[in-house]
């Protein structure tokens, strides 16, 4: 049953380590199931138009933070049109209540919302994704203590630690920007060890270690590769998560002051609900659709990579 | 657990940068003699584990301390923001679960059906609605639109209820926020374990004994498939808390979350420390609960049979 051709199922570029991940891809690709009525129904993954859409969201939401500056925008500190004016060609989303272009607020806020996303995948993927890979292939104490220490994270309320860290050290972009990256660290380590856990039997690991070769070259060479690509994978939905994390401490008025920000643009937008309702929604929902694409393609992503991730 | 919880954002909070007497004095107040003295007051001169154990000990014998911008004791502003706070949560966790158990058996009835599918996507869009946002368009939809929960006509609709707290009209709002996001977690997994129930062989043999479907799915299927489901609820309490934080700031509610934001914006150390405190304490029982729900739920652990 040919279901599956690798660089469709993938939708990356083909490069070596894409090749070393063909024989998990084909497990997703071959992935059927029955329904009560024993008709066989696919629910492997494609990529769809919906993924698209997403990655275009996304691309977009990057290109407003590279570029916020260069683009010829209204100001964000000084009102540039009528306040509480509906949407119109020089406004598209429309004033708040002292006349502050939203559509411009929406673009100048993507920066914060990329930064607080790219931090947290880089940190997560380094340290997070290492010591998940350390503590799966590496059994006994080094498992034991990482993992507990990720579980006593996990399950510690993240937005209280938040608070708490905010309030002690103070809200400056860097307080807040390493808090959330740190809070996401956790997540990454459980998926690099579910991931390492299950290639470590795998025969070419098996066969590497046969031949002699050293734990470390056998972690880093065959087991590695095969684990960065879900884990960069998780990335997606971990950044969902930090910008829901970091929109909710704005939200609170504790994240980084003077940033443009959606989470402190709804804040002041809930207070205009009945003048100038757009200054709330506009925030809200380029902040929705940013997390809405970023689920669908870590979800999405996933389930092509991974045959056990994205059933949840 | 308890002791390491406590100890642990104890030392967390402690071993931060940033000193708490400048915070509550400004920092003009360098070095004088204010300074000093407040360092004294509040324990600040002793090494971090000799104050843990100061702390410890007094707050054994309930004492938290005393709030440095009203004086009042912190267990006492704590025990009056508290029951707000536990009521809101509770109710938002049983109506997610009222909602999502039924949700969640229904569409792994027949999975990719119809039903299925619509809660699927409504779910995932849940998911990518976090409170703050959520909260909003609740107000804007059912306050400022619709007028079925009141709002005072001035412009602000934060006095919902008058300072009435507890009445029912002014808490419902709050508690769907709350379980909306708790609700698509939960009626995700739901599914997610009760389709692989469903596929296993004792469901089989129920229904060839030509037992009704919804005894099956309710009686037979359900227990072995709510386990997940446990689990996530000890974790998922954590988004609760956070949740509340926000849904408490948002609608004016006087509860503990809404102590703990003010307390930060106020600089008010002790106060900050307790909850945050309190939280984690209260977090690591619930989660001794949920072990002690598996036990009833599950007869194997009871005997040792399965090592959890």
């Amino acid at each position: 049953m040919a279901l599956f051709q690798p660089d469709e199922a993938t939708g990356v570029d083909r490069d070596p380590e894409a090749a070393a991940d063909a024989e998990v891809v084909i497990s997703a690709g071959a992935r059927t199931s029955r329904t009560d009525h024993g008709k066989p129904v696919r629910t492997g993954a494609r990529l769809d138009i919906v993924f698209w859409l997403s990655v275009l969201w996304v691309a977009a939401v990057l290109f407003s933070a590279l570029f916020a500056n260069v683009l010829h925008l209204q100001p964000t500190d000084t009102p540039s049109g009528p306040p509480s004016a509906g949407p119109s060609w020089a406004h598209p989303f429309g004033t708040d209540n002292i006349g502050l272009d939203l559509f411009s607020l929406c673009v100048h806020g993507a920066r914060m919302a990329t930064i607080i996303a790219l931090s947290t995948a880089a940190l997560g993927i380094v340290v997070g994704g290492l010591s998940g890979l350390v503590a799966g292939f590496y059994h006994g104490v080094i498992e034991q203590v990482l993992m507990w220490v990720t579980d006593v994270m996990l399950a510690f309320p993240a937005l209280v630690f938040a608070l708490a860290v905010v309030s002690f050290a103070g809200a400056s972009l860097t307080t807040v920007v390493i808090t959330i990256a740190v809070l996401g660290i956790p997540g990454f380590a459980r998926v690099g060890r579910a991931l390492t856990l299950s290639h470590s039997q795998r025969p070419f690991v098996m066969a590497s270690q046969a031949m002699g070769a050293r734990k470390s070259r056998t972690m880093f060479r065959e087991v590695l590769p095969n684990v960065i690509v879900p884990v960069a994978t998780y990335a997606a939905l971990a950044a969902a998560l930090a910008i829901i994390a970091e929109g909710a401490l704005a939200f609170l008025g504790l994240s980084a002051p003077d940033v443009v920000d959606w989470g402190a643009m709804i804040n002041q937008g809930k207070d205009q609900l009945y003048q100038a309702p757009q200054a709330a929604f506009a925030p809200m929902l380029v902040m929705f659709l940013t997390i809405v694409s970023l689920n669908f393609l870590g979800e999405r992503l996933g389930a092509v990579l991974d045959p056990r991730q994205g059933q949840l | 657990m308890l002791f390491a919880v406590t100890a642990l954002s104890f030392l967390l909070l402690n071993l931060l940068p940033g000193d708490p007497t400048i915070a509550i004095l400004g920092p003009a107040a360098g070095n004088s003699a204010a300074h000093d003295q407040l360092r004294k007051e509040l324990h600040l001169d002793q090494s971090v584990p000799q104050r843990y154990v100061h702390w410890l000990g007094r707050a054994l014998h309930g004492d938290l301390g005393e709030s440095y911008s009203t004086n009042q004791s912190v267990a006492s502003a704590i025990g009056q923001r508290l029951p707000l706070t536990l009521e809101l949560v509770i109710l938002a966790e049983l109506l997610a679960l009222a909602i999502a158990i039924p949700l969640g058996v229904f569409a792994a009835r027949r999975p990719n059906g119809w039903f299925d599918r619509l809660t699927g996507t409504s779910t995932f869009a849940l998911l990518a609605l976090p409170s703050f946002m959520l909260g909003v368009l609740l107000v804007y939809l059912f306050a400022v639109k619709w007028h079925i929960f009141p709002a005072t006509g001035t412009g602000t609709w934060f006095h919902i209820g008058n300072g009435v707290v507890g009445t029912p009209g002014s808490l419902t709002l709050p508690i769907i926020t709350l379980a909306a996001g708790q609700l698509a977690v939960f009626g995700r997994l739901l599914r997610t374990e009760m389709v692989a129930t469903l596929r296993s062989d004792f469901i089989l043999a129920s229904r060839s004994k030509g037992i009704p479907q919804w005894r099956i799915l309710f009686f037979h299927a359900l227990r072995p498939s709510s386990f997940t489901l446990l689990t996530v609820l000890g974790i998922t309490a954590a988004g609760l808390v956070g949740g509340s934080i926000i849904v408490e700031q948002l609608f004016a509610l006087p509860g503990m979350g809404s102590l703990l934001v003010e307390s930060i914006l106020k600089r008010d150390y002790l106060v900050v420390q307790g909850c945050v405190v309190l939280i984690s304490a209260a977090f690591v029982l619930f989660n001794f609960f949920v072990d002690l729900v598996y036990a009833v739920l599950d007869p194997r652990i009871r005997y040792g049979t399965v090592s959890a």
